[in-house]
Protein backbone atom coordinates (compact mmCIF):
# COMPACT_ATOMS: atom_id res chain seq x y z
CA UNK A 1 0.00 0.00 0.00
CA UNK A 2 1.12 3.55 -0.72
CA UNK A 3 2.67 4.86 2.54
CA UNK A 4 0.69 8.10 2.46
CA UNK A 5 -2.61 6.21 2.17
CA UNK A 6 -1.51 3.82 4.91
CA UNK A 7 -0.64 6.75 7.22
CA UNK A 8 -3.93 8.53 6.55
CA UNK A 9 -5.78 5.25 7.14
CA UNK A 10 -3.93 4.87 10.46
CA UNK A 11 -5.09 8.32 11.63
CA UNK A 12 -8.64 7.77 10.42
CA UNK A 13 -9.02 4.32 11.98
CA UNK A 14 -7.86 5.74 15.35
CA UNK A 15 -10.51 8.43 14.95
CA UNK A 16 -13.19 5.93 13.85
CA UNK A 17 -12.56 3.89 17.00
CA UNK A 18 -12.54 6.74 19.52
CA UNK A 19 -14.42 9.51 17.65
CA UNK A 20 -12.95 11.90 20.22
CA UNK A 21 -11.55 14.52 17.82
CA UNK A 22 -14.68 15.00 15.70
CA UNK A 23 -16.91 14.92 18.78
CA UNK A 24 -14.91 17.45 20.78
CA UNK A 25 -14.34 19.77 17.82
CA UNK A 26 -18.03 19.72 16.91
CA UNK A 27 -19.10 20.40 20.49
CA UNK A 28 -16.78 23.41 20.73
CA UNK A 29 -18.14 24.60 17.38
CA UNK A 30 -21.78 24.20 18.46
CA UNK A 31 -21.11 26.12 21.68
CA UNK A 32 -19.41 28.91 19.77
CA UNK A 33 -22.37 29.11 17.35
CA UNK A 34 -24.85 29.18 20.24
CA UNK A 35 -23.01 32.11 21.83
CA UNK A 36 -22.80 33.95 18.49
CA UNK A 37 -26.44 33.14 17.71
CA UNK A 38 -27.62 34.47 21.07
CA UNK A 39 -25.63 37.66 20.60
CA UNK A 40 -26.98 38.11 17.06
CA UNK A 41 -30.56 37.42 18.15
CA UNK A 42 -30.51 40.33 20.60
CA UNK A 43 -29.59 42.77 17.81
CA UNK A 44 -31.37 41.43 14.67
CA UNK A 45 -30.09 43.90 12.03
CA UNK A 46 -26.52 42.80 12.73
CA UNK A 47 -27.34 39.11 12.35
CA UNK A 48 -26.83 38.70 8.60
CA UNK A 49 -23.62 40.74 8.72
CA UNK A 50 -21.89 38.43 11.16
CA UNK A 51 -22.64 35.19 9.31
CA UNK A 52 -19.37 34.83 7.31
CA UNK A 53 -17.29 35.79 10.36
CA UNK A 54 -19.32 33.44 12.60
CA UNK A 55 -18.52 30.52 10.28
CA UNK A 56 -14.79 31.16 10.28
CA UNK A 57 -14.42 32.11 13.95
CA UNK A 58 -16.12 28.84 14.83
CA UNK A 59 -14.17 26.71 12.36
CA UNK A 60 -10.81 28.33 13.15
CA UNK A 61 -11.02 27.89 16.91
CA UNK A 62 -12.55 24.42 16.88
CA UNK A 63 -10.08 23.25 14.21
CA UNK A 64 -7.11 24.66 16.15
CA UNK A 65 -8.14 22.63 19.20
CA UNK A 66 -8.57 19.52 17.06
CA UNK A 67 -5.20 19.93 15.31
CA UNK A 68 -3.42 20.37 18.63
CA UNK A 69 -4.98 17.15 19.90
CA UNK A 70 -4.27 15.26 16.64
CA UNK A 71 -0.56 16.08 16.99
CA UNK A 72 -0.55 15.26 20.69
CA UNK A 73 -1.74 11.74 19.73
CA UNK A 74 1.34 11.33 17.50
CA UNK A 75 3.53 12.47 20.34
CA UNK A 76 2.15 10.10 22.96
CA UNK A 77 4.18 6.93 23.48
CA UNK A 78 6.70 8.18 20.88
CA UNK A 79 4.48 7.17 17.96
CA UNK A 80 6.08 9.78 15.73
CA UNK A 81 9.57 8.55 16.64
CA UNK A 82 8.53 5.13 15.36
CA UNK A 83 7.33 6.62 12.08
CA UNK A 84 10.58 8.54 11.67
CA UNK A 85 12.49 5.25 11.81
CA UNK A 86 10.56 3.85 8.84
CA UNK A 87 11.93 4.45 5.30
CA UNK A 88 9.19 7.01 4.52
CA UNK A 89 10.28 10.49 3.46
CA UNK A 90 9.56 13.42 5.78
CA UNK A 91 7.54 15.07 3.00
CA UNK A 92 5.31 11.99 2.76
CA UNK A 93 4.80 12.13 6.54
CA UNK A 94 3.76 15.77 6.19
CA UNK A 95 1.37 15.11 3.30
CA UNK A 96 -0.25 12.20 5.15
CA UNK A 97 -0.74 14.17 8.38
CA UNK A 98 -2.02 17.12 6.38
CA UNK A 99 -4.52 14.90 4.55
CA UNK A 100 -5.91 13.40 7.76
CA UNK A 101 -6.10 16.85 9.40
CA UNK A 102 -7.88 18.17 6.31
CA UNK A 103 -10.44 15.35 6.41
CA UNK A 104 -11.14 16.12 10.07
CA UNK A 105 -11.59 19.83 9.41
CA UNK A 106 -13.83 19.19 6.37
CA UNK A 107 -16.07 17.00 8.55
CA UNK A 108 -16.08 19.81 11.13
CA UNK A 109 -17.01 22.36 8.44
CA UNK A 110 -19.93 20.21 7.27
CA UNK A 111 -21.19 20.07 10.86
CA UNK A 112 -20.73 23.83 11.25
CA UNK A 113 -22.67 24.51 8.02
CA UNK A 114 -25.58 22.39 9.27
CA UNK A 115 -25.60 23.87 12.76
CA UNK A 116 -25.21 27.48 11.62
CA UNK A 117 -28.11 27.10 9.16
CA UNK A 118 -30.27 26.24 12.15
CA UNK A 119 -28.78 28.64 14.69
CA UNK A 120 -27.50 31.70 12.82
CA UNK A 121 -28.87 32.21 9.32
CA UNK A 122 -31.13 29.95 7.18
CA UNK A 123 -29.51 31.58 4.13
CA UNK A 124 -26.39 29.44 4.78
CA UNK A 125 -28.29 26.27 3.92
CA UNK A 126 -29.69 27.75 0.71
CA UNK A 127 -26.25 28.90 -0.48
CA UNK A 128 -24.33 25.91 0.93
CA UNK A 129 -23.26 24.56 -2.47
CA UNK A 130 -21.46 27.83 -3.29
CA UNK A 131 -20.26 28.55 0.28
CA UNK A 132 -18.63 25.15 0.51
CA UNK A 133 -15.96 26.10 -2.04
CA UNK A 134 -14.30 29.05 -0.22
CA UNK A 135 -14.76 27.24 3.09
CA UNK A 136 -13.07 24.06 1.81
CA UNK A 137 -10.27 25.90 -0.02
CA UNK A 138 -9.69 27.86 3.19
CA UNK A 139 -9.46 24.61 5.12
CA UNK A 140 -6.76 23.32 2.75
CA UNK A 141 -4.43 26.24 3.52
CA UNK A 142 -5.40 26.38 7.18
CA UNK A 143 -4.58 22.71 7.77
CA UNK A 144 -1.34 22.86 5.73
CA UNK A 145 -0.05 25.61 8.05
CA UNK A 146 -1.62 23.92 11.06
CA UNK A 147 0.11 20.62 10.33
CA UNK A 148 3.54 22.25 10.07
CA UNK A 149 3.03 24.34 13.22
CA UNK A 150 1.16 21.64 15.16
CA UNK A 151 4.11 19.27 14.85
CA UNK A 152 6.24 22.05 16.33
CA UNK A 153 4.07 23.37 19.15
CA UNK A 154 3.27 19.90 20.54
CA UNK A 155 6.88 19.53 21.74
CA UNK A 156 7.09 22.99 23.33
CA UNK A 157 6.42 23.99 26.90
CA UNK A 158 3.17 25.81 26.08
CA UNK A 159 1.79 23.00 23.85
CA UNK A 160 -1.82 23.61 22.80
CA UNK A 161 -1.77 27.24 23.98
CA UNK A 162 0.99 28.07 21.51
CA UNK A 163 -0.72 26.66 18.39
CA UNK A 164 -3.44 29.34 18.06
CA UNK A 165 -0.89 32.10 18.80
CA UNK A 166 1.23 30.96 15.85
CA UNK A 167 -1.40 29.51 13.51
CA UNK A 168 -4.11 32.18 13.52
CA UNK A 169 -1.90 35.10 12.39
CA UNK A 170 -0.22 32.98 9.68
CA UNK A 171 -3.60 31.69 8.47
CA UNK A 172 -5.26 35.14 8.53
CA UNK A 173 -4.72 35.83 4.79
CA UNK A 174 -6.66 32.63 4.01
CA UNK A 175 -9.39 33.51 6.50
CA UNK A 176 -9.73 37.11 5.23
CA UNK A 177 -10.21 36.05 1.61
CA UNK A 178 -12.47 33.12 2.49
CA UNK A 179 -14.69 35.31 4.70
CA UNK A 180 -14.97 37.89 1.91
CA UNK A 181 -15.92 35.20 -0.63
CA UNK A 182 -18.51 33.71 1.74
CA UNK A 183 -20.02 37.16 2.28
CA UNK A 184 -20.39 37.60 -1.47
CA UNK A 185 -21.85 34.10 -1.86
CA UNK A 186 -24.46 34.93 0.79
CA UNK A 187 -25.37 38.06 -1.18
CA UNK A 188 -26.17 35.77 -4.10
CA UNK A 189 -22.92 35.67 -6.13
CA UNK A 190 -22.40 32.45 -8.09
CA UNK A 191 -19.21 30.42 -8.45
CA UNK A 192 -18.21 32.36 -11.60
CA UNK A 193 -18.41 35.69 -9.73
CA UNK A 194 -16.18 34.27 -6.98
CA UNK A 195 -13.40 33.22 -9.39
CA UNK A 196 -11.07 35.98 -8.11
CA UNK A 197 -11.06 35.10 -4.39
CA UNK A 198 -11.17 31.36 -5.14
CA UNK A 199 -8.03 31.65 -7.28
CA UNK A 200 -6.34 33.64 -4.50
CA UNK A 201 -7.26 30.92 -1.98
CA UNK A 202 -5.93 28.20 -4.29
CA UNK A 203 -2.66 30.12 -4.71
CA UNK A 204 -2.31 30.53 -0.91
CA UNK A 205 -2.94 26.80 -0.51
CA UNK A 206 -0.09 26.02 -2.92
CA UNK A 207 2.25 28.36 -1.00
CA UNK A 208 1.40 26.83 2.39
CA UNK A 209 1.67 23.28 1.02
CA UNK A 210 5.11 24.04 -0.45
CA UNK A 211 6.25 25.52 2.90
CA UNK A 212 5.07 22.40 4.72
CA UNK A 213 6.74 19.94 2.34
CA UNK A 214 9.97 21.96 2.51
CA UNK A 215 10.15 22.69 6.24
CA UNK A 216 8.49 19.68 7.91
CA UNK A 217 11.74 17.67 7.94
CA UNK A 218 13.38 20.39 10.08
CA UNK A 219 10.47 20.34 12.52
CA UNK A 220 10.48 16.61 13.28
CA UNK A 221 14.25 15.98 13.10
CA UNK A 222 15.80 15.13 16.48
CA UNK B 1 43.38 43.99 14.47
CA UNK B 2 40.48 45.23 12.35
CA UNK B 3 39.11 48.62 13.36
CA UNK B 4 35.57 48.45 14.65
CA UNK B 5 33.04 50.21 12.38
CA UNK B 6 31.12 51.34 15.49
CA UNK B 7 32.62 54.87 15.54
CA UNK B 8 31.94 55.71 11.88
CA UNK B 9 28.50 54.09 12.15
CA UNK B 10 27.57 56.24 15.15
CA UNK B 11 28.83 59.36 13.35
CA UNK B 12 26.90 58.57 10.17
CA UNK B 13 23.79 57.83 12.21
CA UNK B 14 24.03 61.16 14.07
CA UNK B 15 24.42 63.15 10.83
CA UNK B 16 21.68 61.20 9.03
CA UNK B 17 19.22 61.56 11.91
CA UNK B 18 19.82 65.32 12.18
CA UNK B 19 19.29 65.65 8.41
CA UNK B 20 16.14 63.50 8.60
CA UNK B 21 14.70 65.62 11.44
CA UNK B 22 15.54 68.82 9.58
CA UNK B 23 13.98 67.38 6.43
CA UNK B 24 10.80 66.28 8.20
CA UNK B 25 10.20 69.38 10.32
CA UNK B 26 11.69 72.25 8.31
CA UNK B 27 12.69 71.42 4.73
CA UNK B 28 9.61 69.49 3.54
CA UNK B 29 6.74 71.78 2.54
CA UNK B 30 3.54 71.56 4.56
CA UNK B 31 1.02 69.20 3.04
CA UNK B 32 -2.06 71.03 1.78
CA UNK B 33 -4.88 68.88 3.17
CA UNK B 34 -3.47 67.37 6.35
CA UNK B 35 -1.10 70.18 7.36
CA UNK B 36 1.72 69.56 9.81
CA UNK B 37 0.22 66.25 10.92
CA UNK B 38 1.39 64.71 7.65
CA UNK B 39 5.02 65.16 8.81
CA UNK B 40 4.70 61.93 10.82
CA UNK B 41 4.81 60.27 7.39
CA UNK B 42 8.61 60.86 7.24
CA UNK B 43 8.98 58.63 10.30
CA UNK B 44 6.09 56.21 9.70
CA UNK B 45 6.95 55.09 6.17
CA UNK B 46 10.71 54.56 6.75
CA UNK B 47 9.88 52.58 9.91
CA UNK B 48 7.52 50.38 7.86
CA UNK B 49 10.10 49.79 5.12
CA UNK B 50 12.88 49.01 7.58
CA UNK B 51 10.46 46.72 9.45
CA UNK B 52 9.98 44.66 6.27
CA UNK B 53 13.76 44.50 5.85
CA UNK B 54 14.12 43.31 9.45
CA UNK B 55 11.64 40.46 8.92
CA UNK B 56 13.40 39.52 5.67
CA UNK B 57 16.70 39.54 7.59
CA UNK B 58 15.19 37.22 10.22
CA UNK B 59 14.00 34.81 7.50
CA UNK B 60 17.43 34.90 5.84
CA UNK B 61 19.05 34.05 9.17
CA UNK B 62 16.58 31.16 9.47
CA UNK B 63 17.38 29.82 5.99
CA UNK B 64 21.13 30.02 6.68
CA UNK B 65 20.67 28.31 10.05
CA UNK B 66 18.74 25.39 8.54
CA UNK B 67 21.38 25.07 5.80
CA UNK B 68 24.48 25.30 8.02
CA UNK B 69 23.34 24.48 11.56
CA UNK B 70 25.55 27.28 12.90
CA UNK B 71 24.29 29.01 16.06
CA UNK B 72 25.52 32.39 14.76
CA UNK B 73 22.74 32.41 12.16
CA UNK B 74 20.14 31.70 14.82
CA UNK B 75 21.44 34.70 16.75
CA UNK B 76 21.15 36.85 13.60
CA UNK B 77 17.57 35.66 13.00
CA UNK B 78 16.47 36.22 16.60
CA UNK B 79 18.07 39.67 16.74
CA UNK B 80 16.48 40.81 13.48
CA UNK B 81 13.06 39.55 14.57
CA UNK B 82 13.28 41.32 17.93
CA UNK B 83 14.22 44.65 16.38
CA UNK B 84 11.55 44.01 13.73
CA UNK B 85 8.89 43.71 16.44
CA UNK B 86 10.10 47.02 17.88
CA UNK B 87 9.81 48.69 14.45
CA UNK B 88 6.40 47.10 13.77
CA UNK B 89 5.13 48.41 17.12
CA UNK B 90 6.34 51.90 16.22
CA UNK B 91 4.69 51.62 12.78
CA UNK B 92 1.34 50.82 14.39
CA UNK B 93 1.71 53.57 17.01
CA UNK B 94 2.73 56.26 14.48
CA UNK B 95 0.00 55.08 12.08
CA UNK B 96 -2.54 55.35 14.86
CA UNK B 97 -1.33 58.83 15.85
CA UNK B 98 -1.64 59.87 12.23
CA UNK B 99 -5.10 58.34 11.74
CA UNK B 100 -6.58 60.10 14.79
CA UNK B 101 -6.53 63.69 13.47
CA UNK B 102 -6.84 62.79 9.77
CA UNK B 103 -9.58 60.15 9.83
CA UNK B 104 -10.98 60.99 13.27
CA UNK B 105 -10.26 57.53 14.61
CA UNK B 106 -7.32 55.79 16.31
CA UNK B 107 -7.74 52.72 14.14
CA UNK B 108 -8.84 52.13 10.59
CA UNK B 109 -8.76 48.94 8.53
CA UNK B 110 -6.39 50.55 6.09
CA UNK B 111 -4.38 47.80 4.25
CA UNK B 112 -1.01 49.09 5.49
CA UNK B 113 -2.13 49.14 9.11
CA UNK B 114 -3.85 45.75 8.84
CA UNK B 115 -0.72 44.25 7.26
CA UNK B 116 1.45 45.59 10.06
CA UNK B 117 -0.95 44.48 12.77
CA UNK B 118 -0.88 40.90 11.44
CA UNK B 119 2.92 41.02 11.05
CA UNK B 120 3.14 42.25 14.63
CA UNK B 121 1.14 39.20 15.78
CA UNK B 122 3.29 36.83 13.70
CA UNK B 123 6.60 38.08 15.11
CA UNK B 124 5.36 38.42 18.67
CA UNK B 125 4.34 34.78 18.19
CA UNK B 126 7.90 34.12 17.05
CA UNK B 127 9.25 35.55 20.31
CA UNK B 128 6.78 33.47 22.36
CA UNK B 129 7.81 30.36 20.38
CA UNK B 130 11.49 31.00 21.17
CA UNK B 131 10.72 31.38 24.85
CA UNK B 132 8.67 28.15 24.94
CA UNK B 133 10.67 25.93 22.58
CA UNK B 134 12.88 24.18 25.12
CA UNK B 135 16.51 23.19 24.46
CA UNK B 136 18.80 25.32 22.30
CA UNK B 137 18.92 23.20 19.15
CA UNK B 138 15.15 22.80 19.02
CA UNK B 139 14.63 26.48 19.77
CA UNK B 140 16.87 27.46 16.86
CA UNK B 141 15.24 24.97 14.47
CA UNK B 142 11.65 25.94 15.31
CA UNK B 143 12.48 29.65 15.27
CA UNK B 144 14.10 29.30 11.83
CA UNK B 145 11.09 27.43 10.42
CA UNK B 146 8.66 30.00 11.81
CA UNK B 147 10.75 32.99 10.68
CA UNK B 148 10.71 31.61 7.12
CA UNK B 149 6.99 30.76 7.16
CA UNK B 150 6.22 34.19 8.65
CA UNK B 151 8.15 36.03 5.96
CA UNK B 152 6.57 34.01 3.15
CA UNK B 153 3.24 35.05 4.68
CA UNK B 154 4.04 38.79 4.33
CA UNK B 155 2.96 39.20 0.67
CA UNK B 156 -0.14 37.06 1.27
CA UNK B 157 -1.13 39.25 4.22
CA UNK B 158 -0.61 42.34 2.09
CA UNK B 159 -2.67 40.97 -0.84
CA UNK B 160 -5.54 39.95 1.46
CA UNK B 161 -5.58 43.31 3.21
CA UNK B 162 -5.70 45.05 -0.18
CA UNK B 163 -8.43 42.71 -1.38
CA UNK B 164 -10.41 43.62 1.71
CA UNK B 165 -10.07 47.31 0.89
CA UNK B 166 -11.19 46.74 -2.70
CA UNK B 167 -14.51 45.59 -1.23
CA UNK B 168 -15.02 48.66 0.96
CA UNK B 169 -13.14 51.56 -0.61
CA UNK B 170 -11.26 54.00 1.61
CA UNK B 171 -11.27 57.59 0.32
CA UNK B 172 -7.57 58.21 0.60
CA UNK B 173 -4.60 56.36 2.04
CA UNK B 174 -1.06 57.25 2.96
CA UNK B 175 0.02 56.40 -0.58
CA UNK B 176 -2.31 58.77 -2.37
CA UNK B 177 -0.24 61.79 -1.33
CA UNK B 178 1.46 63.38 -4.31
CA UNK B 179 5.06 63.90 -3.20
CA UNK B 180 6.63 67.30 -3.90
CA UNK B 181 10.44 67.14 -4.41
CA UNK B 182 11.15 68.53 -0.93
CA UNK B 183 8.90 65.81 0.54
CA UNK B 184 10.67 63.09 -1.43
CA UNK B 185 14.06 64.28 -0.13
CA UNK B 186 12.80 64.36 3.45
CA UNK B 187 11.46 60.83 2.99
CA UNK B 188 14.78 59.64 1.57
CA UNK B 189 16.67 61.20 4.51
CA UNK B 190 14.30 59.45 6.90
CA UNK B 191 14.83 56.16 5.12
CA UNK B 192 18.62 56.42 5.38
CA UNK B 193 18.50 57.50 9.03
CA UNK B 194 16.13 54.76 10.16
CA UNK B 195 18.03 52.12 8.17
CA UNK B 196 21.18 53.16 10.06
CA UNK B 197 19.25 52.93 13.36
CA UNK B 198 18.33 49.37 12.39
CA UNK B 199 21.92 48.47 11.49
CA UNK B 200 23.21 49.91 14.80
CA UNK B 201 20.56 48.15 16.91
CA UNK B 202 20.82 44.81 15.17
CA UNK B 203 24.65 44.84 15.36
CA UNK B 204 24.48 45.47 19.09
CA UNK B 205 21.83 42.81 19.59
CA UNK B 206 23.80 40.23 17.54
CA UNK B 207 26.93 40.98 19.57
CA UNK B 208 24.95 40.45 22.78
CA UNK B 209 23.49 37.21 21.42
CA UNK B 210 26.92 35.86 20.47
CA UNK B 211 28.21 36.70 23.96
CA UNK B 212 25.24 34.78 25.42
CA UNK B 213 26.17 31.76 23.29
CA UNK B 214 29.80 31.96 24.53
CA UNK B 215 28.76 32.29 28.17
CA UNK B 216 26.46 29.30 27.73
CA UNK B 217 29.28 27.26 26.18
CA UNK B 218 31.64 28.18 29.05
CA UNK B 219 29.01 27.25 31.64
CA UNK B 220 28.39 23.93 29.88
CA UNK B 221 32.13 23.24 29.79
CA UNK B 222 32.49 24.06 33.50
CA UNK B 223 29.56 21.87 34.49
Amino acid sequence: MNPIIALVWKDLSIELRTRELVTSMSLVAFLSLVILGLAARSTPPAASGITPAALWVTVAFAATLGLARAHALDHEREALQGLLLTPVSRSALFVAKWASNLILVLVLEAAVLLASTALIDPGIGRRASVLALPLALGAVGFTATGTLLGAMTVTTRLREVLLPILLLPLALPVIIVSVAAIARALEGAGVAALAGPLKMLAAYDVVFAALGVWLFAHVVEE
Amino acid sequence: MRRSPDGPLAGALLVAMLLALYGAFVYAQTERVMGDIQRIFYVHLPLAWVGFVAFGHAAWGGIRYLATGRREWDVVSASAAEIGVLFATLVIVTGSLWARPVWGTWWTWDPQLVTYLILWFIYVGYLVLRAAAGDDARQARFAAVFAIAGFVDVPLVWLSARYLRALSPVIFTSHSIGLAPSMAWALLAGLVAWSLVYVALVRTRIRLGLLEVRVQALEDAAA
